[in-house]
């Protein structure tokens, strides 16, 4: 008699260590490989939208902060500048810079996490605790910066909260000269890690087509070869004025194009792109006033608006209509992680489960940014 | 244990009026609880020890709360553990749920039986100890499935599978490399692997041929393998399968599985200790009395290779903390710390035991002489069975340290890379070394 | 290319009926297509090479409850290869009696993978039946969820399998639980 097998389903979260917050994965497996992989998602979604129309336009921006409580100044720089864009908000060059300096730090602790929880879902424990050592040294400044170490609430329209505290240069400085040589020590410790390099050149390839098509954004797009940042090809803030380079995937020290590995290695790269960032900031910070502030209600005239930032996880936009009033009439939030879980079905199907836990985590995703 | 029984029975008249058959059974009982709180003791000690590697390495502090140093804190954990509500799932096989990590720790605690602790401290010396150890390793895969089994969750019984197809695949070279010490001793008793190493540092199987060197490093990795320990801990891969096998276990039937993990590595190290660190042999072959006059035992000593390797060996851990050493003086002597407030002892402890441990060499050493004249019974206990303990277990804790060690800074490998690992490298080399050693052997006969 | 050239390239295409170019107001400007004409225009977006709008930036919908009740349903698009970006709109009517025969539109999953979940999204959230999207069903919010909540006129169901999801105010605090 022949021996007959059959597909098992697996559930995989909402409740899973690498499924970061909750996503559901529902698996058809035979043994160990995936025939099909279905992601189920929406479990914490809290209706930021519904929200964003019951609420005035400044009182949304400490909702942004929870659409991903990993770059929270990202998103409230990307809320920002549409409700400036539309209100036609002028910023002072002051409020420029350190906007661009607390989202940089961001972004810089944001790959941290991203990078740790890799190593750790690939097994590597120290790389986690040793990236949350440094984000600790970013949270302390930001603690100082605005008084909290999450949920910042900083950036407002026309400016920032309040000015850099005395010091805080000369600190962050201090911050990145321990910094840099921290990211050569991860390269030693977990990038160049002959495990870690088997376990994730080659897996879970994404084609620049498939990349385009599911539009895959920020590094997860770059990591398939396509060379693309709002922050060069569209500045916004002072951008334009800064110089850095835009890692991009395929060459010599990457893995295959579109694979885990230059997922992975793209993120390191553009924290050193954003210490660059950083120190030119530091250098051309003019004086003045720190926030343009106007005592009116904020009323924007009728109108739509389709803004995009580059946050940590790629581009942010947010779609605003307005119908004039105190209250935004629509605001639609685009986020990189909704887009990047649109591809687990079509990439995760004929991968084995451990490779699956390596493509969500290279691709970064963060529960409540997917859900809002 | 026979010795001990048949002394005992010659010796004290009230072992003779019990007749010999009670007198092995009290014997035996009195071992086995020996050995099993021995057992018990080291996979405590393992679970702190584990934590506090885990502390260096993640630049944190690890237990500290309980006791001197955190050092209680394995005792708390078990007292939480035997207090725990113990579910059984619903839906499970309840009996096999219950036996399986019984059958695992049953395991472990068999390999004790054949573990020497020095050349007159062994339960059991048996003539085919090697051959028993491998036999009760198996213990752990039947435990492992049938937990895996019994816990009627897919992501158990997928780690149930994986560690059945790990550990068997693995046995393989964990037995060729143990074969190849097996074909150079000509015996399978653990004390016999341990006496043929005599002689010092240069007769150890990790040094005395290149393909026992190779052997080594075959055992270990398919050692660590067999007792899933990162970088080969897929059966219970977290960020994967959550906990594995053991993901519906709670309470104790949960540390029973964690004490026979941890007793495990203390079963692995003794192995790699016996059979190819010389076990509790000395890496010097001191015999105090040769040395004669001591301007003459200096040429002498210096001629000798397994001096030079151990003067070779140690040079690199020996500046290593001499260099730790000096730097924390410094920085107290900059301060002008007093002894207790200074970095060099509140911070640099092991340079502390480091340094007792000189002493109490340098201290033995100068007694020796006196002592086997004077106290012939004080030197037996010394040299006969404290000193080989000290040096077993010695060797134990460093290659333990490495396990643990790697168990927090090495990734972990997919499952076909595992067996990847398993068949194309690790059997195969195994067979050229056991090939290879046989070479050696002819050759230099 | 610039807006202009974009309009009169797809006017030249598919013909000037049906499409309605907004640019009286603040901010973007935007193409009002009719949706029997959305499919034929979306494939030659992506597929002319002069226009090679490669990227679907954003698939949303927007209820407006004024003079008449209609819900739109707007594409963001972008091209990657000329750097130029095009929004597109579809109105749909929503009248009182079953509105979800008229809430249906063509979808252009098969052309740009990423409004898969788009889609899902929006028919979750507004109602928008999306003909031709292979698996279509609720995105965020349970599948035997009543209503679609970025309605205008969405209220929520007082009780959802049992428990209850709204909260007892006196005096504008919330003091608890409703059974």
């Amino acid at each position: 008699m022949p021996l007959a097998t059959e597909s098992m389903v697996l559930n995989m979260g909402p409740h899973h260590p690498s499924t970061h917050g909750v996503l559901r994965f529902i698996l058809r497996t035979d043994g160990e490989v995936i025939h099909h992989c279905r992601p189920d998602i929406g479990y914490l979604h809290r209706g930021l939208e519904k929200i964003a129309e019951k609420v005035s336009y400044a009182h949304f921006m400490p909702y942004t902060d929870r659409l991903d409580y990993l770059a929270a100044m990202n998103c409230n720089l990307g809320y920002a500048i549409t409700v400036e864009r539309a209100a036609g908000i002028e910023v002072p060059p002051r409020a420029e810079y350190i906007r661009v300096l607390v989202a940089e730090l961001n972004r810089i602790i944001s790959h941290l996490i991203s990078v740790g929880t890799f190593a750790m879902d690939m097994g590597a424990v120290t790389p986690f605790t040793h990236s949350l050592r440094e984000r600790e040294w970013v949270n302390d400044l930001f603690e100082e910066l605005c008084g909290s170490r999450l949920t910042y609430n900083y950036v407002r329209f026309g400016g920032v909260a309040l000015d850099l505290p005395d010091g805080f240069l000369q600190r962050l400085s201090r911050f990145l000269d321990y910094f840099e040589p921290r990211l050569r020590q991860y390269n030693r410790f977990i990038s160049k890690n002959k495990i870690f390099k088997e376990r994730l050149v080659g897996v879970a390839v994404i084609s620049p087509k498939d990349a385009l098509d599911y539009k895959l954004v920020g590094p997860n797009l770059r990591a398939s070869g396509i060379d693309w940042d709002l922050r060069r090809d569209e500045p916004y803030s002072v951008y334009g004025e800064l110089d850095f380079d835009v890692p991009v995937g395929g060459g010599a020290e990457m893995g295959e194009l579109g694979d885990c590995y230059s997922r992975y290695w793209i993120r390191i790269r553009e924290m050193e792109q954003s210490v660059r960032i950083l120190r030119q900031c530091m250098e051309k910070i003019p004086d003045g006033s720190h926030w343009n502030r106007s005592k009116k209600k904020l009323k924007i005239e009728p109108g739509e608006f389709y803004v995009r930032t580059e946050a940590p996880r790629g581009e942010l936009g947010f779609y605003l209509v307005s119908k004039g009033g105190l209250k935004p009439h629509r605001l639609k939030i685009m986020t990189g992680s909704f887009s990047a879980m649109s591809i687990v079905e079509k990439v995760g199907s004929g991968l084995m489960v451990a490779d699956l836990v390596a493509l969500i985590a290279s691709l970064d995703v963060v529960a409540p940014e997917v859900d809002r | 244990m026979e010795n001990l029984v048949s002394d005992l029975f010659n010796k004290v008249s009230f072992f003779q009026q019990i007749g010999y058959v009670p007198t092995a059974a009290v014997v035996m009982l009195a071992c086995g609880l020996v050995v099993l709180n021995f057992f018990g003791l080291m996979s405590g000690l393992y679970t702190y020890l584990e934590r506090k590697v885990a502390g260096w390495t993640n630049s944190r502090r690890g237990p500290n709360r309980v006791g001197p140093y955190g050092l209680m804190q394995f005792m708390a954990d078990g007292v939480k553990l035997i207090l725990k509500e113990d579910i059984i799932p619903a839906a499970a096989d309840k009996s096999i749920f219950k036996f399986a990590p019984y059958l695992l720790l049953l395991g472990t605690a068999l390999s004790f039986v054949v573990i020497p602790f020095g050349p007159k401290w062994i339960i059991s010396d048996l003539n085919v100890g090697v051959l028993y150890l491998l036999a009760t390793g198996s213990f752990t895969v039947i435990g492992l499935i049938l937990a895996g089994w019994a816990s009627n969750n897919k992501w158990a019984l997928l780690g149930g599978m994986r560690s059945a197809a790990q550990i068997v695949s693995y046995e393989i070279p964990n037995a060729l490399a143990i074969l190849v010490v097996v074909l150079s001793t000509g015996t399978m008793s653990m004390q016999s692997i341990i006496r043929a190493q005599a002689g010092g540092l240069h007769h150890w199987y990790l040094f005395s041929s290149p393909f026992s060197f190779l052997a080594f490093f075959i055992y270990f990795v398919s050692a660590i393998a067999e007792i899933n320990r990162v970088p080969f801990d897929i059966p219970e891969a977290e960020s994967e399968l959550v906990a594995g096998y053991n993901i519906e276990y709670s309470a104790m039937r949960f540390g029973a599985f964690f004490a026979a993990e941890f007793g495990n590595i203390y079963v692995i190290s003794a192995v790699a200790v016996t059979c190819f660190l010389g076990g509790w042999q000395l890496p010097l072959s001191v015999d105090v009395g040769e040395l004669g006059p001591i301007g003459a035992a200096f040429g002498h000593f210096l001629s000798r290779p397994d001096v030079l390797m151990l003067l070779l060996l140690g040079a690199v851990p020996a500046t290593f903390f001499a260099w730790k050493a000096l730097r924390a003086f410094i920085w107290d002597v900059r301060r002008k710390r007093n002894f207790f407030g200074s970095r060099f002892v509140r911070f640099h402890s092991e340079l502390l035991v480091l340094g007792l441990l000189f002493a109490a060499g340098g201290l033995t050493l100068a007694l020796h002489l006196p002592l086997r004249a004077y106290l012939p019974a004080v030197y037996r206990l010394i040299f006969e069975y404290i000193v080989p303990f000290l040096v077993f277990f010695t060797k134990a804790m460093v290659v333990s340290f490495v396990v643990l060690w790697w168990r927090w800074t090495l990734p972990r490998l997919r499952v076909d890379q595992l067996m990847g690992v398993c068949w194309k490298y690790l059997i195969p080399l195994g067979f050229f070394c056991l090939v290879g050693q046989g070479f050696w052997m002819w050759l230099s006969s | 290319m610039q807006k202009q050239a974009i309009l009169e390239r797809i006017k030249r295409i598919i013909g000037e009926a049906d499409l309605q170019w907004i640019d009286d107001q603040p901010g973007d400007p935007y193409l009002i297509v009719g949706k029997e004409k959305l499919l034929r225009l979306a494939i030659y977006l992506k597929g002319d090479p002069h226009l090679s709008f490669d990227t679907l930036l954003c698939l949303s919908g927007v209820h407006n409850m004024g003079d008449e009740d209609e819900i739109e349903v707007v594409y963001h698009l972008y091209s990657l290869r000329h750097r130029h970006q095009l929004t597109l709109k579809v109105i749909l009517e929503r009248p009182a009696f079953f509105p979800h025969f008229y809430l249906k539109i063509d979808s252009i999953s098969e052309i740009w993978p990423a409004a898969g979940w788009m889609e899902r999204e929006t028919y979750d959230m507004f109602g928008v039946h999306f003909v031709g999207n292979k698996d279509f069903r609720r995105l965020l919010l349970p599948p035997d969820w009543e209503g679609h909540p970025l309605q205008k006129d969405y209220r929520e169901s007082p009780v959802y399998r049992d428990i209850t999801t709204t909260r007892e105010e006196i005096d504008g605090i919330v003091v608890g639980f409703q059974e």
